[in-house]
């Protein structure tokens, strides 16, 4: 019973919205919530073996576990990403959990 | 604590509910546990998973230290949400530690139902009695770094932070249960005990703790046999509450 990926405006708290996901390397800029979003979002599909998850959809009502929510957190680690498995439970869809761990990143 | 963290609002099911289900994840978890279950019920139940205070959502406050306190509370946030709702039949369902919390609250709110699983009745418990605690620490926490470890070698402190994450959830719902007394009389409501075929509990019915039917049926799996078989605990859910739910499934 997935819901479909619904859109959404680009949040306020998002400095770098309108940049390719991608350009997120950019060498001096941290990436923003635009950009950890679709990241997170494919961490999430990975982990839960669930493609065409939206991203305000509940990693633990989809079937996440503490145990998937620390591989999640491997994931994104590898790619750079600062966050802790506890950020997963306080903020469990990838847009929530992006603008909680946006302001935790640094320059790559 | 806010009682929007402790009784999540359950979202909008669509169509006119026709019950309230409450359900209360076991020792050491919060309600991520269980809130799988949405992709499982029928559509017009409500589904609230209780979240105990100081985990997910509620994470930094103070953890529950009372059981009866704890129960109370709940039962508050129930009655004020019914006073606000269409008053649902309300059905209660918990997990080992989650059923006894729930049995407390179905003393305080009238429910049409109590599910109990991996949860032996209140007379059959002995005061030290420690059923949420895995048999063997070490090995679990063996089995854990080995998964880890193979499917994020890159991480070393992965073990340590998830250990660290939940250890004193687990530890403070241990002493939420050395506080737990078994209420006095029966309730009136039907009670359905669950078990898994592989716990080290016996699978005795409530009877004593109901004037209502006490059912009992055995469920392949361990004590988490509610996490490992979500579908087959749901489906006994369904079965039992058909009557109530005006054969919604």
């Amino acid at each position: 019973m997935s819901r479909p990926a619904e859109t959404h405006p680009e949040s306020g708290a998002d400095e770098h919205a309108g940049t390719a996901p991608e350009a997120g390397a950019h060498a001096s800029e941290a990436l923003g919530a635009a950009e950890l979003t679709p990241r997170i979002l494919a961490a999430f599909e990975r982990r839960l073996d669930s493609p065409g998850l939206g991203p305000d959809e509940d990693f633990f009502e989809q079937g996440g576990s503490s145990f998937t929510a620390a591989l999640v957190t491997a994931d994104l680690r590898k790619q750079g990403i600062a966050l802790s498995i506890q950020d997963i439970f306080v903020a469990p869809t990838p847009q929530g959990l992006a603008l909680r761990i946006q302001p935790l990143q640094k320059a790559l | 604590m806010p009682a929007s963290t402790l009784l999540p609002e359950p979202p909008d099911t669509g169509t006119s509910p026709v019950l309230d289900l409450v359900a209360f994840p076991c020792a050491g978890s919060g309600s991520a546990a269980l809130r799988g279950w949405r992709r499982l019920l029928p559509a017009d139940w409500r589904f609230t998973p209780v979240c105990l205070p100081g985990r997910e959502a509620g994470y930094g406050q103070p953890f529950a230290e009372d059981m009866e306190r704890l129960a109370d509370e709940i039962a508050a946030g129930l009655l004020a949400r019914r006073a606000t709702g269409p008053a649902l039949p309300l059905v209660l369902f918990g997990h080992s530690m989650g059923g006894l919390i729930a049995q407390l609250v179905a003393h305080r709110v009238p429910a049409r139902a109590l599910f109990v699983a991996a949860c032996p009745p209140p007379a059959s418990r002995t005061p030290a009695e420690d059923d949420e605690v895995p048999p063997d620490h070490e090995e679990l926490r063996r089995e854990v770094a080995g998964v880890l470890r193979a499917s994020a070698p890159d991480d070393a402190a992965l073990l340590d932070e998830l250990a660290d994450l939940t250890a004193p959830i687990l530890a403070a719902d241990i002493g939420l249960l050395a506080t737990y007394r078994a209420p006095e009389g029966p309730l009136d409501c039907d009670i359905w005990a669950l078990y898994g075929d592989g716990d080290t509990v016996g699978a005795l019915p409530w009877t004593a703790e109901t004037t209502g039917t006490a059912h009992c049926r055995v469920l392949p799996g361990s004590h988490f046999f509610v996490q490992e078989s979500p579908g087959a605990v749901v489906a006994e859910l369904v079965r039992g509450l058909t009557p109530v739910s005006g054969g919604s499934a």
